[in-house]
């Protein structure tokens, strides 16, 4: 199948920008001498990357356990500043790993499942464990199974504080009146949200009865340790029924698990999450066959998302809309795509990234409600754009506080050679558009003057903030 | 519900034609709507709630005793209680955060509608807000938002007609219509220093005849606007200190573009919050609504005179569980409170039939139920102060309710 996959810069580049963060100079050449289909395969089967290893050695809050931090957070350990340096290198790390990883599709799949199983790093707790519930969650299981990725998220103290599930108990009756303790929040989102969606046509009773089994799932100390505990006491051992799924009274924290993996395997999560994936990673409006075709392989290898993701990028649907409308990149796409294609070095997220991201309305981690942002390019067109513009002028001006660009070095110019805006959008042009920047595009660039640096810095701002630079 | 007839609830509904005990008209009688002085430019402000804002703790029934049963701790206490209720009437009282509103109440620039929500129900946050925002409960695949369609119907071409104070378009803006769309209009410029117009002419000439073409457009004309009303920039008037919330930033910036009468008519305010109080209500209620209540009473003094022209409705996805749940918190609900400010509003009144708290009045045994359809106070603000017929447009299809009369 793969073997009639389209050649081409054109088909490289789509394939970049989409199972990706989008083209660094050079990318194209080295996914052409590859072979697009040994390419693709070599993003579903993620290689060593020492190169991104030795650039992230600086952040050591990477490999912190929730303990650890939760110790540095009460101040029983010293880190630097605390706590602001922990969550500094956390943000940092995901545009270092978008602009410079080699297994981009990788990155992308972590940006999607963790904004699919959202939690908020504003959250007290939430930011004392999000560290360990991208790398232990969510990353070791984006080319695994499903119901792990699930079963991983449920029993993570981060969505346990998140969606308020560390504190429900059973209800209980005292003199006649009923002692309430369900909280129905993860109950609710874990069927809208995280499996079967919204429309799959389950009632409040199912919302009720999906609460009361994950009833004792908590955590065992917010302070301290912080891990995962299971409580048999506060545990609603009833019977109960979630569309579909019976399950007999005097069950104990099999409930729960028992309905992940009914959950994590069934029909309607299949559709649910293949929608949502080719929204992503095809268009704004997927096409049914493409969702059908992704939904049969989730459903014929037991929500194998290797093969869920390889059947979406070989799909007839996904190489059709290389020629089809593109879509919008949303702000966190567009930031790495522009740092990408300057060549530019992240040293860190604060100050500049997160102020022109904050603009934006996409703070990596600061999404508040449970849905997660929307995966929908649409959504993100407004005039918000003119900070997008802004961005790109700031970038090309290498202005951005935490970001270094060099673009005369990036674009290969010998020393003391004179960039022109006709060499730099020549440049940007063959390395990151494919020769498809558009006529209108190229005449408003040209002629741009403004000594050294200055005309390299607006021809190359005024490229990064082209029409083709927002779309994908 | 108890014995306790003399509040000021105003029934609502057809069989009853429910009037409120010692005030005014019957909503039979029709009233012309006065509250659009010709050839002033009325304003329509939506601060929206996301998350699901508690109505039951916004303006709470504390006349009830099954309040106080249903709730326990997270009913805050009785008025004249320590860290008590602020007092309407004797059977409802605002949250003590919004205490900043009991004199705009009292002075009748603001009424409260009770019981409002969806009859569609939802308990889903997110097909919930679609069903306010869209303006079609039930219906997912409406392509135009409410408030986009309001605006067309509008009169005046400003690049400033509609604005929204929120980091993207929300669905209540989808549709043709341009919209400004920022948290922070002093931020609204391009970056070019030393060659703007030169930037600005490129950019215009590379967006021109693209699919982002009218983006463009609209940002350089909202520039320009903003650029010339020297008013943006300036310091609020009579006094007025607004919170240090994005509430109050937002709602700081739209009295400038009122006062600036630069052609705004339409304004959506995302009311970012923890409303969504799942858990620890108390304390998050405590923070979001102190902000809700300094900003719009900070809003209602800054603007002054002009409040005649404005109307600011509140309001949210759902309102929550009467009972608290096992987490000192509410889970998902049904009916909420719209609040409804400004200088015609005939306010002072709390308005829409009351369905009490017992449990055979309350939705499926847990919500309180919803009594007045939420697009019935969206009409009346578009048909009497925006003064145009706008509601066909805002709820295509919808047959309106008894009126609210809140403008008369």
């Amino acid at each position: 199948m793969t073997t009639s996959l389209p050649q081409g810069p054109t088909a490289a580049i789509h394939l970049l920008n989409r199972a990706g963060f989008g083209p660094r100079p050079g990318s194209v050449r080295a996914v052409l001498k590859q072979g697009i289909p040994a390419y693709l395969n070599s993003q579903l089967h993620p290689l060593a990357d020492p190169a991104l290893d030795a650039e992230l050695a600086r952040f050591k809050a990477l490999s912190f356990s929730i303990t650890r931090t939760l110790d540095i957070y009460h101040g029983r350990v010293i880190f630097g500043r605390g706590m602001p340096d922990v969550m500094e290198q956390f943000q940092t790390a995901k545009l270092v790993r978008a602009v410079m990883g080699a297994n981009q599709l990788q990155e992308a799949l972590v940006d999607f499942w963790f904004n699919h199983f959202n939690v908020n790093l504003q959250h007290k707790f939430v930011r004392e464990s999000i560290i360990s519930y991208e790398r232990d969650a969510i990353r070791p299981h984006v080319l695994g199974r499903f119901s792990d990725l699930l079963a991983a998220t449920a029993r993570h103290p981060s969505m346990l504080f998140y969606l308020d599930n560390y504190l429900s108990k059973k209800n209980t009756v005292a003199d006649g009146q009923v002692v309430r303790g369900l909280n129905e929040n993860y109950g609710r989102e874990l069927l809208e949200l995280h499996t079967v969606g919204v429309n799959a046509g389950y009632s409040q009773d199912h919302v009720v009865d999906a609460a009361r089994c994950f009833t004792g799932w908590t955590i065992d100390d917010l302070k301290t340790r912080g891990r995962f505990m299971f409580k048999p006491a506060d545990h609603d051992s009833q019977a109960k029924s979630v569309f579909g799924l019976e399950l007999p009274k005097g069950g104990g924290i099999e409930d729960g698990d028992k309905l992940l993996r009914y959950l994590g395997t069934h029909p309607a999560t299949a559709r649910f999450v293949c929608h949502k994936l080719a929204t992503r990673f095809v268009s704004d409006d997927p096409p049914e066959s493409l969702v059908d075709h992704c939904a049969q392989a989730f459903v014929s290898t037991g929500g194998d998302l290797r093969e869920v993701t390889r059947t979406l990028f070989t799909s007839a649907e996904f190489w059709a809309a290389m020629e089809g409308p593109k879509k919008l990149r949303t702000p966190v796409e567009y930031v790495a795509a522009s740092l990408r294609a300057t060549g530019a070095r992240v040293e860190s997220a604060e100050p500049g990234l997160n102020w022109h991201l904050d603009r934006m309305g996409m703070r990596p981690y600061f999404c508040t409600p449970p849905t997660g942002w929307s995966d929908r390019g649409r959504d993100w067109q407004s005039s918000a754009h003119v900070y997008r513009l802004n961005f790109a002028l700031d970038l090309a001006n290498d202005t951005v506080k935490g970001v270094a660009v060099r673009l005369p070095q990036a674009m290969g110019a010998a020393r003391g050679s004179k960039p022109t805006a006709t060499s730099v959008v020549t440049f940007f042009n063959r390395e990151v558009f494919g020769g498809g920047l558009s006529q209108r595009t190229l005449d408003a660039v040209r002629g741009v003057e403004g000594g050294l640096p200055g005309t390299v810095a607006k021809a190359a701002g005024l490229v990064l903030g082209s029409p083709e630079m927002q779309w994908r | 519900m108890n014995n306790n007839h003399s509040r000021r609830v105003f029934l609502r509904g057809t069989g009853l034609a429910a009037v409120g005990i010692g005030f005014g008209p019957s909503p039979l009688l029709a009233r012309v709507a006065n509250a659009a002085v010709p050839g002033k430019e009325t304003v329509l402000v939506h601060i929206f709630l996301r998350g699901g804002a508690d109505g039951l703790a916004m303006v709470a029934p504390y006349g009830d005793p099954l309040l106080y049963s249903h709730r326990g701790e997270v009913a805050l206490p009785r008025p004249g209680q320590p860290g008590g209720m602020t007092k309407l009437d004797d059977y409802f009282a605002l949250h003590p955060g919004l205490a900043p509103l009991q004199k705009i109440y009292a002075e009748g620039r603001m009424a409260v509608v009770h019981a409002v929500g969806n009859y569609d129900i939802s308990r889903s946050h997110f097909s919930a807000q679609d069903f306010v925002e869209l303006g079609t409960p039930g219906l997912s695949t409406t392509t135009t938002g409410a408030l986009d369609r309001v605006t067309a119907s509008l009169k005046g071409e400003s690049p400033t007609k509609a604005v929204s104070f929120s980091s993207r378009t929300p669905v209540s803006y989808l549709g043709p219509e341009e919209v400004l769309v920022s948290l922070e209009l002093a931020a609204f410029r391009l970056r070019a220093k030393n060659w703007q117009e030169e930037a600005e002419t490129r950019i215009k000439a590379m967006y021109a005849d693209t699919p982002l073409h009218h983006v463009a457009t609209g940002i350089f004309d909202a520039i320009g606007v903003l650029r010339g009303a020297e008013k943006v920039s300036g310091a609020p008037a009579n006094g007025a200190a607004y919170p240090d919330s994005s509430l109050g930033s937002s709602l700081r910036q739209a009295a400038l573009l009122i006062k600036a009468e630069v052609g705004t008519r339409c304004v959506f305010v995302s009311g970012d919050g923890s409303f969504d109080t799942h858990s620890g209500q108390v304390p998050a209620n405590a923070v979001d609504f102190a902000s809700l209540g300094s900003a719009l009473g900070a809003f209602d003094q800054d603007l002054g005179q002009k409040m005649d022209d404005v109307v600011v409705i509140v309001s949210t996805e759902f309102g929550r569980t009467v009972f608290a749940n096992g987490s000192r918190g509410t889970d998902h609900g049904s009916g909420y409170c719209a609040l409804v400010l400004g200088g015609k509003v005939r306010g002072g009144r709390i308005l829409g039939r009351w369905p009490g708290l017992a449990m055979d009045q309350l939705f499926e045994e847990r919500d309180l139920a919803v009594t007045t359809d939420f697009r019935d106070v969206f009409l009346e603000a578009t048909r009497q102060h925006l003064g145009v017929e706008a509601g066909a447009a805002m709820f295509p299809g919808y047959r309106p309710g008894a009126a609210l009369n809140l403008w008369g």
